[in-house]
């Protein structure tokens, strides 16, 4: 907070238009860092984004990849450097948090809140706790389709149930922004769904959304933008279409016993083929379709034949305008001796995709010393 | 923030604000049995009717009810710290202060409805019991003079939820809330001893002196069957401003203690 008041006291006086008219973002995050402990690598380094209104922004990354850490960071639960901005003041200095910022935090499988309180009376108290009337609560109880199970106790719950709980407690207040911590984590597809539709509808009604995701799949079928974080620093800030073109991938999964011919066929049609081991192959650059026929044609038998979307590894792509060529820097310096291998996964190698795959591809890469001795073997 | 109707539905919300009054009316209504008969057994008039009206239990440290408030004000304490659904709205400090008050008001509110629901209780099972004693007593009260003692019961017993509660808020936990209120009674007999013994000394005034086993009515006559577990069973004299002081030094200590660690917490 110290440092934007003294930037806008810092500003020239005889530019006060511009300071009106400077858009606050809902959502803004500003070089957030969280030391690692005991001198291991940070937790979080120098993340920088924000999310607009109108817009569903995703932050993606593995698990431990820091997406918790930084919302936990944003909204004042962790100690740590940077800070984030809630319409351009931070959440410490709202006067009513819950009115401009909703937050969903916590796992799906833990009750919202004391298991044996029914969630009628639980979201009546956290309507209290906002300062808005009890109908609120019973209204959003409606909403998130609780309704019926509304006087039933906590412990009861799903886990899909108690998302919603916790989804319809971050409303209570009629926030314009929404954060959430890995929503849809753990729910059946039904909930996904569910949990999709809605977050867009509220992206669509002038909200903000910022949720962290696992599953770069997800975020391609939820998010306006996409933020990726891989152990702790920001990778790339994309629309969802750049994200879906250069992170993500249409495959065809092919298995049958007489794979291996038919990948000879396939490579000549022009496709790109990859051995998954045993009679799978996975084909690039052709539809299902089409495959089917060439099989059909040449009477190979297939016992498979399935579309499936397999995440790239990430290309360099644009960066975010100025944290980032920094940021990523410093990312592969602070990565020291004995970390060669996520070293090799921070520095990306644009031809090629690099070693961020998928296991089945991975074993793959690995097989190839075997071959090799496999060789030598006969050549003995 | 609407602290107190939050604090009011937390309250009625959880089954233990049901539980712990029904144990606490259940025993005390026992224990004031048990005095009766006991009485009646030894041939005396040993049972005080005070006594029987305030339950007292030589063994408890506090009187059953002062517990049960302990109990139900650590409880709603430790709520905040296991289910911590509120965290992110208690981010300001005038919010978990507006907080904190709305619990203490809660919580002795709660004391005071606990208190004076034993005494009920208790002046039913002596009126059946011992009709003589419970009618002078009535008549008394009728006209004005309710004994000292019941004030000092209820105080004691609103101290007893505000200790549990200020105990458990300033260690996080309800079952520690528990402990600092077993705790406090026994380590202020002796904090109390040494400074009024000093303060007697140089004052000499013993006028309007009561002892602790006449405003907290237990058996003086058996010392030794408090053991070291209760602070109650002193011969020390004290002033009824003493008495007060003794009564609200823990609370104002565990209360200074947590207002000098609220700013530098997160939470509550």
């Amino acid at each position: 907070m110290a440092q934007t008041v003294q930037a806008q006291t810092q500003t020239d006086p005889d530019v006060p238009d511009r300071q009106v008219r400077q858009v606050h973002h809902p959502f803004q995050a500003i070089g957030l860092t969280k030391a690692g402990r005991r001198g291991r690598a940070a937790a979080l380094l120098d993340l920088s984004f924000d999310a607009r209104a109108g817009q569903v922004t995703a932050l993606l990354g593995p698990e431990g990849s820091g997406r918790t850490t930084a919302l936990r960071l944003a909204l004042g639960l962790e100690h740590g450097q940077g800070t984030a901005l809630f319409h351009g003041r931070p959440y410490r200095r709202l006067s009513r948090p819950e009115r401009e910022v909703g937050v969903v935090l916590g796992e799906a499988d833990q009750p919202a809140g004391h298991p044996g309180r029914r969630a009628r009376a639980h979201l009546r108290m956290m309507a209290a706790a906002a300062g808005v009337a009890a109908r609120r609560a019973d209204q959003l109880l409606e909403q998130t389709r609780l309704g019926p199970a509304a006087e039933h106790r906590l412990r009861t719950y799903s886990p899909g149930m108690n998302r919603r709980l916790q989804l319809a407690q971050a409303l209570l207040g009629d926030p314009s922004t929404l954060l959430l911590d890995e929503p849809t984590e753990g729910l059946s597809p039904k909930n996904v769904e569910w949990f999709h539709a809605f977050l867009r509808a509220f992206a669509a009604g002038g909200g903000a959304v910022l949720v962290t995701l696992r599953s770069p799949q997800q975020a391609a079928q939820l998010a306006d933008r996409v933020v990726t974080l891989e152990l702790g620093r920001l990778l790339a800030d994309q629309p969802v279409e750049e994200f879906s073109r250069t992170r993500l991938r249409d495959e065809v999964s092919v298995r049958g016993p007489q794979v291996a011919r038919l990948a000879d066929l396939l490579s000549a049609a022009g496709a790109t083929v990859r051995h998954e081991g045993g009679n799978v192959i996975s084909v690039e650059g052709l539809a299902r379709t089409e495959i089917g026929e060439l099989a059909f044609r040449h009477g190979i038998l297939l016992h498979e034949l399935a579309d499936r979307v397999v995440e790239h590894a990430p290309t360099p792509g644009p960066r975010p305008p100025e944290p980032s060529g920094a940021s990523l820097a410093k990312a592969t310096v602070a990565l020291g001796p004995g970390e060669t291998v996520t070293t090799q996964v921070i520095v990306p190698t644009p031809p090629t995709p690099g070693t961020h795959v998928l296991p089945a591809r991975r074993a793959a890469r690995v097989l190839h010393p075997l071959f090799f001795g496999e060789d030598l073997d006969e050549d003995d | 923030m609407h602290a107190l109707t939050y604090e009011r539905r937390r309250l009625i919300g959880v089954r233990s604000s049901w539980l712990v009054p029904l144990v606490v009316l259940g025993a005390s209504a026992a224990v004031a049995v048990l005095t009766l008969g006991q009485g009646a057994v030894a041939g005396a008039p040993a049972a005080d009717p005070l006594r029987v009206l305030t339950a007292g239990l030589p063994l408890l440290p506090l009187p059953i009810a002062a517990l049960g408030a302990g109990v139900l004000g650590a409880l709603s304490a430790g709520h905040e710290f296991r289910h911590p659904a509120p965290l992110v709205l208690l981010r300001p400090l005038r919010r978990r202060l507006a907080l904190l008050l709305a619990k203490l008001v809660t919580v002795g509110a709660f004391a005071v409805l606990l208190g004076v629901g034993t005494l009920v209780v208790d002046a039913v099972v002596l009126h059946l019991g011992r009709h003589a004693a419970a009618v002078r007593l009535e008549t008394a009260a009728l006209h004005g003079h309710v004994p000292t003692a019941l004030g000092g019961y209820l105080a004691l017993v609103v101290a007893g939820g505000w200790i549990g509660l200020l105990g458990a808020v300033l260690l996080r936990s309800a079952a520690a809330g528990m402990l600092v209120l077993i705790t406090v009674p026994v380590l202020i007999e002796p904090v109390a001893s040494a400074l009024l013994g000093s303060a007697a000394v140089s004052g000499g005034g013993k006028q309007g002196a009561l002892h602790w086993h006449r405003l907290f009515p237990v058996d003086g006559t058996h010392a030794w069957l408090y053991g070291a577990l209760s602070g109650l069973h002193s011969g020390t004299a004290v002033s009824d401003a003493g008495l007060a002081v003794a009564v609200a030094a823990p609370v104002l200590v565990l209360l200074l203690a947590y207002l000098v660690l609220l700013p530098r917490r997160s939470a509550l």
